[in-house]
């Protein structure tokens, strides 16, 4: 049996959760997600996923508490990891220029990178989005270069803006709408992430990967202004491994 | 012309709320819906509605509202001071606003937040299964001024004119003064030393000046030296943590993951008395088995 060292709690009179004590990785990412998918067979609820937890909200069951808990490890024991639908990869541009990314100046001199470096080494890595969190569409994505870690600024940004591709830490993401932040922001995607009004509305599911390209100031201009006329999706393929 | 209503005046925050949005939290998307869920329902069954049809939730100061049409309502929650064409009315009473018919909701004397329930619903349209407000979802956070809004076909029975006086045992406004919550173990309260569990079991909380729909933070800092955790999910009601010692209370529009440690969980009975609360006001903790 895999990932076997997890706990069951109670979080208040109707949410439960269980908790891996294994450090986040790709695998069990698709372990969760496994398990997700057949609790939600069983649990007709809201299931949440983070890097090693799972939550259903609203159990409502006739069961004991000890019976529930024994349908949760017998469920988790059964599960094969293979998530059902194979990952996609979203194939994001985005515009390194100063004059929309405007920490990148800030950013590079404390990194000691210049902004082609910069460039080259967030644009290399496939990430891997973990879960949704954060903001609507907000995709907490793993795989940053160590080269490119930065303690987050001591004092946030009131307005950091809709499409800002930043780093935080040890992380990087893209703010899918205007918001509050700490991270830095290197550069711009004129890429909706989130769209209420799509069927769809959030590009991204977790297991998905995202690859970023660099783009110039006329390309970011004019992917805009498609965006604002109809909905620009990435180029996005099924990635096969 | 459909019927409906206009917001002349906001009030200090006005929504529109229901049960809230489910099934899109891997999305990160909020539950949002009623903060005090129990007047909401109440307010509902009063003038023969579904459960969960919108209601108004307003805060603090009530909004104006101009009746297009006859329809039924009732007040709940938060003690309102209102008026019906000028006249004095009370809360949790069913009255009929006749077509033309301005109602003044105003201060809440006592509580945070108050419920206008319209026969026939508020009929905004759904977003992802509901109707409560939370931008960006919704294209607006909260009611602007003059603003129309649909209701619904009344249902509700055939008194014509009539105040109905509701039962007083349906009237159980005691929760309002309430400050015991009763709470629940968080998945990291078992992290607490024993002299902070007591603590926190003893300590009158007051709430700060930063309380609206995501959180509330509590004005006592708990000096502690509890690590952040690897973010987890939360959900309305989980009491976080957070690294200068504050007790920060989630409320119903509140993320769905977060990196503090989740010491406790409100039960759903203290999540509509916690809703109430303002600022200066005081709660407690009481810890269930």
């Amino acid at each position: 049996m895999q990932y076997s060292d997890f706990h069951i709690y109670r979080m208040g009179a109707d949410a439960w959760g269980i908790q891996w004590a294994y450090a986040p990785s790709r695998e069990l990412l698709q372990f969760l997600l496994a398990v997700k998918e057949q609790l939600s067979k069983t649990f007709e609820v809201e299931i949440i996923h983070t890097y090693t937890e799972i939550l259903l909200k609203n159990v409502v069951v006739t069961i004991s508490e000890n019976e529930l808990k024994d349908r949760f490890r017998e469920i988790i024991k059964t599960t094969q990891p293979q998530p059902s639908q194979k990952p996609k990869i979203h194939h994001i541009p985005v515009c390194y220029n100063p004059s929309l990314g405007e920490d990148i100046e800030t950013y590079t001199k404390a990194t000691s990178l210049t902004i082609d470096q910069l460039i080259e080494i967030h644009t290399k890595p496939l990430y891997t989005v973990y879960f949704m969190g954060f903001l609507p569409g907000f995709p907490y994505l793993e795989g940053l270069d160590e080269r490119l870690y930065l303690e987050r600024k001591a004092i946030p940004s009131q307005k950091v803006r809709q499409g800002s591709v930043a780093i935080g830490g040890k992380q990087t993401g893209i703010y899918p709408q205007d918001s509050p932040g700490g991270w830095y922001t290197i550069g711009h995607t004129p890429i909706k992430l989130f769209d209420v009004t799509r069927e769809k509305p959030s590009l991204c599911t977790a297991g998905d990967y995202i690859k970023f390209y660099a783009i110039d100031l006329q390309e970011h201009q004019r992917l805009l202004k498609e965006a604002l006329a109809s909905n620009v999706l990435p180029t996005t393929e099924v990635y096969e491994g | 012309m459909k019927d409906s209503i206009t917001i002349q005046r906001t009030g200090f925050y006005t929504t529109i709320q229901d049960k809230g949005r489910f099934g899109y939290a891997a999305l990160g998307i909020p539950e949002s819906g009623a903060m005090d869920r129990k007047a909401m329902l109440l307010a509902n069954a009063l003038v023969n509605n579904d459960e969960y049809e919108a209601v108004l939730e307003y805060t603090l100061v009530g909004p104006t509202i101009e009746f297009h049409c006859d329809r039924h309502f009732v007040i709940t929650g938060g003690i309102t001071e209102a008026r019906l064409q000028n006249n004095p009315i009370e809360n949790y009473t069913i009255y009929l606003a006749c077509k033309g018919d301005i109602l003044e909701l105003k201060k809440i004397t006592k509580g945070c937040r108050g419920y206008l329930a319209i026969t026939g619903g508020l009929q905004t349209s759904d977003v992802l299964g509901s109707k409560s407000m939370y931008a960006p979802i919704t294209s607006s956070r909260h009611i602007h001024k003059v603003t129309e809004i649909l209701v619904g076909a009344t249902t509700y029975g055939t008194a014509k004119g009539a105040r109905i006086k509701v039962p007083k045992s349906i009237e159980d406004a005691s929760y309002l003064f309430q400050s015991v919550l009763k709470v629940y173990k968080g998945p990291e309260y078992d992290f607490l030393s024993s002299h902070l569990r007591k603590y926190i079991e003893e300590t009158s909380f007051s709430i700060s000046k930063l309380w609206n729909r995501m959180a509330i933070q509590l004005e006592e800092t708990v000096p502690h030296d509890t690590p952040s955790i690897r973010t987890g999910p939360v959900i309305p009601g989980t009491i976080q943590l957070t690294p200068s010692g504050r007790l920060m209370v989630l409320m119903k529009d509140c993320q769905v993951t977060g990196g503090y440690p989740r010491i406790l969980q409100l039960s759903e009975s203290a999540m509509d008395i916690v809703a109430q609360k303002k600022q200066g006001d005081v709660i407690s903790f009481l810890l269930a088995d």
